[in-house]
């Protein structure tokens, strides 16, 4: 009983926010402050907002009962169509006749054009736009006696009418004229809906500001071009083909400002060509400039690839939330797709001294610069026992070599015979070597095993730190020794790429992110202590966290996820990711993007780790990254307390990170952050 | 100038087989050794006394250092305990613990001096079938890796757990069948099945936590596949209690046993070739253990407990002939000053005996007696030396394990030990002195009439 109820009150609830949402859908500003004001920008005429409103829920109700994916049908796109109905029929349609009827069924019937044309388009990830509605209102006012017969049939509040009025009579027609397009969107063609609705926009998106601003004055001028005057100007088209293009469904740029630019000379043209047409059978020419556009120009930057060289990039419509988040995304996009991906520990056991690294003397040049070749010394600098006239005196001959990372073996070669000391086979320049596909698009190359001693064949995972060979001295290899190099391709010889280790003990000190160079001792990391804490949290949970800030008190949540090529990630509020570098010897958490304070989101997470943190997961006193600043201060059976630059960490070694708090600021009071697991 | 005199020998005929090949084989080198590390023999005895042991440092890191990148190279996080029993002067043992070796030890006095040297407790693997109480209770408050020999101990265990308070973790000493001479003194056997039910009985008490295995499989193993049985071994026997016990361990410890260069007593070959390399060794051992039943980054630590191969090559002894003579038989025997109370080994070992002085090529079959008035001190029944006169001296290599740890005192004081680091010499352990050897002990005044009155 109780569940039922309960049921009940949730669905309530989210078809409640869902149709606030869709106010705000309208104008390309889904947020609930936004969507709010944009509700009462319609109330301009009370009779057409509470049009609007029957017919949001109409639309609404009819996808909650058809469609079956709930992020689309909670995504307020129907509603968007139930609204336009409305406010359209309330504008056009005949307020004598059974209006209220006409809205019931045209509502009822946009939602269910909606639902189909929502599945239709989901394969092509193109939006519905408002086309459901512009098909429904022409049916409707097609029906005889359904049209109004003039256009203002509608009565207003007197004081607003009144304040319209005298604003008319101030204010200079173009930029009334500029002020109303606005409120046209909701077909409320007055200044005080139009300035609601800029405002509303302003208050959700900078970028959205601009770009309707702009669409506004150069869709007046080819108003004004094409017709020669301002007569007859809506401007609805112009504004919503610059929100839609400005930033919404496009990665906002200047590429995307004037590729904007030219769809609102498009939108000018489609309108001037059917606007006769339309007259002809006495319809309103609506949106349908703006969706016929709208569609034409997303549908090949979609689904063509424009030479795979597009600087406009498309946003994936499941992730759109605001012009400033879509743009954080595809920062972050073109960030990973450049930076190394490939996590790498060192691809052998015990201490090497790199013979040759990142630019070296002999080989590692040019294309082939990032690249280190490996052999064993011992204490006096001798790479073998007696004279090493024999490939079996090397320290370094027949010494397991691992994978440095997981992957699949692409290609490897077995047959090529070790060469005597201080040879070269330059016929065969890589000899016996294992090339790993990372499956991310970079490669590892590791070369000059031992003949007969590769363990992995192509096609087999390897997992990081297996045996895929041993060392050997075949190919262009005087000595023996390991060489490593990662690369953009599977391809033997490829250019290789800048490549750094993530972990490793450099002459004594680990370290993260390094670079050998040429005559350092290397060795991965062997801690006495037993690595003893995970970061909590699978991919899709969601962590609740609690910001304490004085007296005050904040909720969060974050979501366990992963990034577009399917690393660990925390995704938080707007779009907003952190990395999880988890390693065997450390995690770090690193956030794709820059930190700035918020005033209306007072998320201490992001000042707690907008800088990345690294974090040991060994327990072991005194325990310090050469780069990371961090020790163990203090610890009891469970807790382990960490100060890594200004920020302290508590690790439960059962649970994760438990508390994350910044140092700097011992006046102020502390700011806390919890984290417990959700179910 | 006065000509030294001659002792008398008693002349004889002896068979020549000297030269480039004979049905004897080759004979050994005669080429005189007279300077050992760097110093000249003689003086070093004029200096210290004779018998002495001389510790070379240098080799002694080398061999560390080998055994080290040998199993640090092919195994994750491998790690070098020193068997303390071997031979615990603080000298040595602190040689290889600067050189980052971890204390093996067998006993609270071993544990002591681990201790003592500042060895935290981590670092210290307490092995053994006798441990104390008490001594139990200070390596678990310290953080000692015990590895349980035995059920009576791990009722101990779990008594000092229970006084502690807190659970432990513990390492099980296991046995196998290896096709070696048994060696089933100590720790539970995986075949009958006595190893299962120890660690099952251990978890199912809850006082302490399986954390490691441990396997030693003999003394002067020169066979390298027993030890890839033993490590094969160890492998399956995880498996199965980390599939049916849920046991995840934090190391494993394969013993000791890793042979020297010293040729045994039943040798049929010398052990120039038959002593494996520590490279070998650890071929055989790390690419087994590797194969367990963990992910790569998961890897038990790995524990090897060398004693004698790491030590019995750097330490040297240098003795002096105190006689010559012709025995009933026809055969030469010779006496020197060190017995079998400081070269314990010589039950084990062909001592290979050198020579100091040019001493001719006149090689004989000889006997080499020790110094001790007993019948059964014979330090080699055959060794081929040339004539040796009463002063000249012998060097004894390789003798560095067990000898000083096992040497009593018996009839004549002990010798010093000398270490020889770059070309410096440091007196690592003075000869005793009768003060010394007489410290703990008390007359009552009763018994004491004789000498009181023959001082006054």
């Amino acid at each position: 009983m109780k569940q039922g109820f309960t049921n009940i009150t949730t669905e309530i609830l989210t078809l409640f926010k869902t149709c606030l949402k869709s106010y705000g859908v309208v104008a390309f500003a889904p947020h609930p402050i936004p969507s709010t004001l944009l509700m009462l920008a319609t109330f301009y005429h009370p009779m057409a907002g509470a049009m609007g409103i029957l017919g949001n829920l109409i639309s609404n109700l009819t996808a909650r009962w058809l469609h079956p994916i709930g992020a689309v049908r909670d995504s307020g796109i129907f509603g968007v169509n139930g609204i336009l109905v409305g406010l359209a029929l309330a504008k056009y349609g005949d307020p004598t006749g059974n209006i209220w009827i006409l809205l019931i069924l045209g509502a009822g019937m946009t939602g269910m054009v909606a639902v189909a044309l929502a599945g239709y388009f989901a394969k092509y990830d193109l939006p519905v736009l408002s086309i459901p509605f512009t098909a429904t209102v022409w049916l409707l006012l097609l029906i005889p006696g359904t049209a109004s017969l003039n256009d203002s049939a509608l009565s207003s509040i007197l004081y607003l009418k009144q304040f319209d009025l005298w604003l008319f009579n101030v204010l200079p027609l173009t930029l009334f004229e500029y002020i109303k397009m606005f409120g046209s969107i909701f077909f409320q063609e007055n200044l005080i809906s139009g300035v609601i609705v800029l405002v509303s926009i302003a208050i959700y998106s900078r970028i959205s500001i601009i770009a309707g601003l702009w669409g506004g004055i150069l869709g007046m001028t080819i108003y004004v071009i094409i017709h020669g005057s301002l007569a007859g100007f809506h401007g609805l088209n112009y504004v919503l083909i610059a929100l839609a293009l400005g930033g919404f469904f496009l990665v906002s740029s200047w590429r995307a400002f004037l590729f904007m630019s030219v769809a609102i000379v498009m939108v000018g043209l489609v309108e001037a060509g059917t606007a006769p047409l339309l007259k002809y059978f006495d319809l309103p020419i609506l949106v349908f400039p703006f969706n016929l556009v709208a569609i034409m120009v997303l549908f090949p930057l979609k689904n063509i690839v424009l030479g795979g060289h597009s600087r406009l990039v498309p946003v994936p419509l499941y992730l759109i939330k605001s012009p400033e988040s879509n743009l954080r995304w595809h920062r972050r996009w073109v960030l990973q797709s450049t930076r190394q991906k490939t996590l790498l520990t060192l691809p052998f056991i015990g201490e090497w001294s790199v013979l040759q690294g990142n630019n070296g003397e002999w080989t590692h040049k040019d294309s082939g610069r990032y690249a280190w070749d490996f052999v064993i010394r011992d204490n006096a600098g001798s790479q073998s026992r007696g004279l090493g006239s024999q490939i079996e005196d090397y320290f370094a001959f027949g010494l397991p070599v691992l994978a440095p990372a997981p992957g699949m073996v692409y290609a490897m070669e077995n047959r090529v015979i070790d060469n005597p000391p201080q040879t070269a086979n330059t016929e065969q320049n890589w000899g016996n070597y294992v090339i790993i596909d990372h499956q991310n698009g970079e490669f590892s190359e590791i070369s000059h095993l031992k003949n007969g001693s590769v363990t992995v064949y192509p096609g087999q995972y390897v997992q990081r730190g297996e045996v895929i060979g041993y060392c050997g001295n075949s190919g262009r290899s005087p000595v023996p020794h390991i060489h490593f190099q990662l690369q953009n391709t599977g391809k033997l010889s490829a250019d290789t790429i800048p490549t750094n280790f993530s972990e490793g003990v450099i002459e004594g000190v680990p370290c993260t992110h390094f670079i050998p160079e040429t005559n350092v001792v290397v060795s991965p990391i062997e801690s006495d202590e037993e690595t003893v804490w995970t970061l909590l949290g699978k991919e899709s949970e969601i962590w609740v966290y609690t910001v304490h800030k004085s007296f005050l008190k904040f909720k969060e949540s974050l979501l366990f996820s992963t990034d577009e090529f399917g690393n660990p990630a925390i995704i938080g509020k707007d779009n907003r990711l952190w990395h999880i570098v988890d390693m065997p010897h450390f995690i770090e958490i690193k956030p794709d993007f820059k930190t700035y304070p918020s005033l209306i989101n007072p998320s201490l997470w992001i000042d707690v780790v907008g800088e990345r943190l690294i974090l040991p997961k060994i327990l072991m006193d005194g325990f310090k990254w050469k780069d990371g600043n961090v020790h163990r201060v203090s610890s009891s059976d469970h807790l382990w307390d960490i100060i890594s630059g200004n920020r302290r960490v508590l690790i439960d070694i059962h649970r994760g990170i438990v508390e994350i708090s910044l140092m700097d600021n011992p006046d102020k009071k502390m700011s806390l952050l919890k984290i417990h697991h959700k179910k | 100038m006065k000509q030294e005199k001659k002792s008398y020998v008693k002349p004889t005929i002896v068979r020549h087989s000297v030269g480039v090949t004979n049905k004897y084989g080759r004979p050994p080198a005669t080429v005189p050794m007279s300077r050992l590390n760097g110093f000249d023999v003689k003086e070093l005895v004029n200096e210290y006394g004779s018998p002495l042991y001389v510790l070379s440092v240098e080799q002694l890191r080398q061999n560390y250092q080998d055994m080290f990148r040998a199993f640090s190279t092919r195994y994750p996080g491998a790690r070098i305990a020193y068997s303390y029993k071997t031979n615990y002067l603080k000298a040595v043992c602190s040689i290889l613990h600067s050189e980052g070796a971890l204390a093996e030890v067998v006993s609270g006095f071993e544990y002591d001096i681990a201790r003592n040297l500042a060895m935290p407790g981590e670092k210290i693997i307490f092995n053994g079938p006798y441990k104390t109480r008490d001594e139990l209770a200070r390596a678990f408050t310290d953080g000692a890796m015990v590895n349980i020999d035995n059920y009576d101990e791990i009722q101990v265990c779990e008594e000092v757990a229970d006084e502690l308070g807190r659970k432990f973790p513990v390492g099980v000493r296991v046995n196998m069948d290896l096709n070696n001479p048994p060696w089933h003194k100590f720790g539970f056997n995986v075949e009958a099945g006595h190893a299962y039910e120890a660690v099952k009985r251990i978890q199912s008490g809850g006082k302490l936590d399986v954390k490691g295995l441990h396997i030693h499989v003999g003394t002067y193993v020169d066979d390298v596949n027993i030890y890839s049985m033993a490590a094969q071994g160890l492998v399956n026997f995880y498996t199965v209690i980390k599939e049916q016990l849920g046991i995840k361990l934090k190391y494993w410890d394969m013993g000791g046993g890793y042979a020297s260069h010293n040729t045994l007593n039943w040798a049929w070959q010398s052990a120039e070739y038959t002593c494996p390399t520590f490279d070998q060794y650890a071929e055989a051992i790390c690419p087994i253990l590797l194969k367990g039943p963990f992910q790569a980054a998961e890897a038990p630590r790995l524990f090897l407990e060398p004693g004698r191969a790491l030590v019995d090559e750097p330490i040297s002894m240098i003795t002096t002939v105190v006689s010559q003579k012709r025995l009933p038989g026809g055969k030469r025997g010779v006496i020197v000053d060190a017995g079998m109370n400081v070269l314990s080994s010589v039950q084990w070992y062909n001592y290979n005996c050198q020579t100091v002085q040019d001493s001719g090529l006149t090689l004989e079959d000889t006997i080499l007696y020790g110094g001790l008035c007993m019948n059964i001190d014979v330090l080699r029944q055959n060794a081929v030396l040339p004539p040796l006169r009463r002063g000249e001296l012998l060097v004894i290599p390789h003798i560095g394990a067990y000898n000083l740890s096992q040497s009593w005192q018996f009839i004549y004081l002990r010798p010093a030990v000398i270490a020889i680091d770059n070309g410096k010499i440091h007196l690592i352990k003075a000869s005793e002195t009768r003060e010394y050897v007489q410290e703990m002990e008390s007359v009552p005044k009763e018994f004491n009439t004789y000498s009181i009155a023959n001082k006054n």
